[in-house]
């Protein structure tokens, strides 16, 4: 069941990633009608305000909005630090104004953006959320002795016990103890965010190249950073391979390295974005086809999406941190450890797994 | 190509509160969390192999009693099979005796008969021979008297003499 | 969040959540390699003016090798 309805997912969202930015290029001709490529790219995309609601039509209705700071740093002029409710409408203030979301200086000079965007409040917020859930958590533990878990504490620690067991323990090895704080914060951490993202008028924090770009570079700086001379043995001088190869090889296995974080990057940016772009596009179908009768249809695929985001918020926190855990494990694997060959990539740890599951 | 553009300043966020957040949890919540499961796991197994100890002991325990009880039941048995055997090796002494005395007394009597009978026997040739002694005697008398009588008389007696 | 605890995999069905995982992460590494590769050709080309792009060509053809040995490589190594 799992697996038909990730097949059905990946089958659902790649098609309509890559029809977006057409339609988006169709919809613009049409200024006065709905746009919902427009629609989507704003719900997606950051914002210096936090947008909740619109009352009313575009023009005269209220808004619902959270100004958030803006704090921008200009080589000429310094740092500048102001609520983004001075940039509402187009507006110029000390400056600065905003196109397309994006804060650029009237002179045309460079400007730094440092501003507490919709994305960094969110991250603030889910940041206090993980902090507040975990301390509760450990202080269950304190509280409760070596008892039996109860309440937030026996919901996190089956979790908590996996991501030990089956990922860490599995892929790394015995040396998994130093890397448990990583993993587990950021499993739980592209978690919440993913479920925060779920949330009406939540900003799309995960589904963020940024953010998933500095994700995959921690990781990469972990991974090469508890790297082991066998590690780069196997890069220089893959053992089995002819020295005139290696030429080749070794520029391979180098992009390798990149690549892998890479990877890991792209995929949670493009499931969670891509799960965001089907949900809304359920939902401008109603205003495309201006009719009330598509909405139960709508809605019913909507929620079907949404709900399997929600699997799918928990899965790809599993992949990044699974993943995470393989190349951490190729990194610091020993060259004689037979039993634990996990190797330096995706697939090399099937041995390991075979023989623990025993 | 906005959406796949990182920006700068979220980058910046992201990094500083992400480590903030990994390095508060890290000291405040996976430190206890782990430490704890760990301490409980480690309990639980060491309760496991006490019970298993306890079991093993028991079943030690147990595997004594029994080859205690079977030794005691063995012994019993062998001690059973020695009385039964004293006692038939007993009956078979007695029987053996018995006979032997029986016999014994048997041929006594039949010692005693056969003397019994000798000296009947010696008897009667006395008696006879003493008769006789009589017999002739008084045939002796008789011939002095009449010669023809007296040869009637031994004739008579021979006859009864044949006829004994 | 849900009250109940999410239900966890077993031991089993986690393995095969890890293969699933593995494989994928192969295909969107193959993926990465040739785009990073191509990549790199268009800005070369780019830089060094060719008429014709072969710098792109050259790069393309060595990132699907590469990625190629990637995957066989991962998938070789537990043998």
């Amino acid at each position: 069941m799992k697996r038909l309805l990730i097949a059905l997912f990946c089958i659902l969202s790649l098609p309509v990633f890559a029809n977006e930015p057409a339609a988006t290029q169709a919809e613009a001709t049409d200024k006065e009608a709905f746009s919902p490529g427009e629609m989507i790219l704003h719900h997606i995309g950051d914002a210096h305000e936090w947008h909740f609601a619109t009352l009313g039509d575009e023009e005269h209705g209220t808004h619902l909005t959270l100004p958030l700071p803006v704090i921008a740093y200009q080589p000429t002029k310094g740092l500048s630090v102001f609520s983004s409710s001075n940039l509402a409408h187009g507006q110029a203030y000390n400056g600065l104004k905003l196109e397309h979301e994006h804060l650029v200086a009237e002179d045309g000079g460079k400007v730094y953006d440092f501003s507490i965007t919709k994305n960094v409040a969110s991250l603030l917020l889910s940041a206090l959320i993980l902090l507040l859930v975990f301390t509760a958590v450990a202080r269950g533990y304190r509280k409760n002795h070596g008892g039996a878990p109860r309440g937030i504490q026996s919901f996190f620690e089956p979790i908590v016990v996996f991501i030990r067991d089956e990922v860490a323990k599995k892929s790394i090895g015995p040396k998994y103890e130093r890397y448990m704080p990583y993993l587990l914060t950021i499993f739980f951490f592209i978690w919440f965010n993913n479920l925060l993202g779920l949330m009406p008028g939540a900003a799309n924090l995960t589904g963020n190249i940024a953010v998933t770009m500095t994700l995959a570079l921690l990781t990469l700086i972990i991974t090469l950073a508890s790297s082991n001379s066998n590690y780069w043995h196997h890069i220089f001088a893959t053992p089995g391979v002819p020295k005139p190869l290696l030429l080749i090889m070794i520029p391979v296995e180098l992009i390798g390295i990149v690549v892998k974080p890479f990877s890991l990057m792209i995929r949670l940016f493009a499931n969670i974005t891509a799960g965001h772009i089907v949900v809304l596009s359920f939902i401008s179908l109603i205003f495309i086809f201006q009719s009330i009768f598509i909405s139960p249809v709508t809605l019913a695929f909507g929620l079907f999406i949404n709900v399997l985001e929600l699997l799918v918020a928990i899965l790809q926190a599993y992949i990044f941190t699974l993943l995470t855990a393989m190349y951490i494990g190729g990194a610091v694997e020993e060259h004689h450890d037979a039993d634990y060959q996990m190797g330096g990539g995706d697939g090399a740890d099937e041995a390991h797994v075979a023989r623990a599951a025993h | 190509m906005d959406l796949i553009t990182p920006n700068i300043g979220l980058i910046f966020w992201q990094l500083v509160i992400f480590l903030i957040v990994l390095f508060l949890l890290a000291k405040f919540a996976w430190k206890p969390i782990l430490g704890s499961l760990k301490e409980r796991e480690d309990s639980i197994e060491s309760a496991l192999r006490m019970a298993d100890q306890a079991k093993l002991e028991m079943q030690q325990l147990k595997a004594g009693n029994e080859k205690l009880i079977a030794e005691a039941r063995m012994e019993r048995d062998k001690m059973m099979q020695e009385a039964t055997q004293m006692a038939n090796q007993l009956i078979e002494q007695a029987k053996s005796k018995a006979t032997e005395e029986g016999s014994r007394m048997i041929m006594q009597a039949r010692e005693a008969i056969q003397n019994e009978k000798q000296a009947a026997l010696t008897e009667v040739k006395n008696t006879a021979a003493k008769l006789s002694i009589d017999i002739a005697e008084r045939i002796l008398r008789r011939e002095l008297a009449d010669s023809g009588s007296q040869q009637q008389l031994v004739d008579s007696y021979l006859k009864d003499v044949k006829l004994n | 969040m849900a009250a109940a605890p999410p239900k966890l995999p077993d031991p089993n069905e986690s393995d095969r959540l890890r293969a699933f995982a593995k494989y994928s992460g192969l295909a969107f590494q193959m993926l990465a390699i040739i785009g990073v590769c191509t990549w790199g050709g268009l800005k070369l080309d780019e830089y060094v003016g060719n008429d014709k792009p072969w710098y792109t060509i050259g790069l393309m053809v060595f990132g699907l090798i590469a990625a190629t040995y990637q995957v066989i490589r991962s998938l070789s190594r537990n043998d």
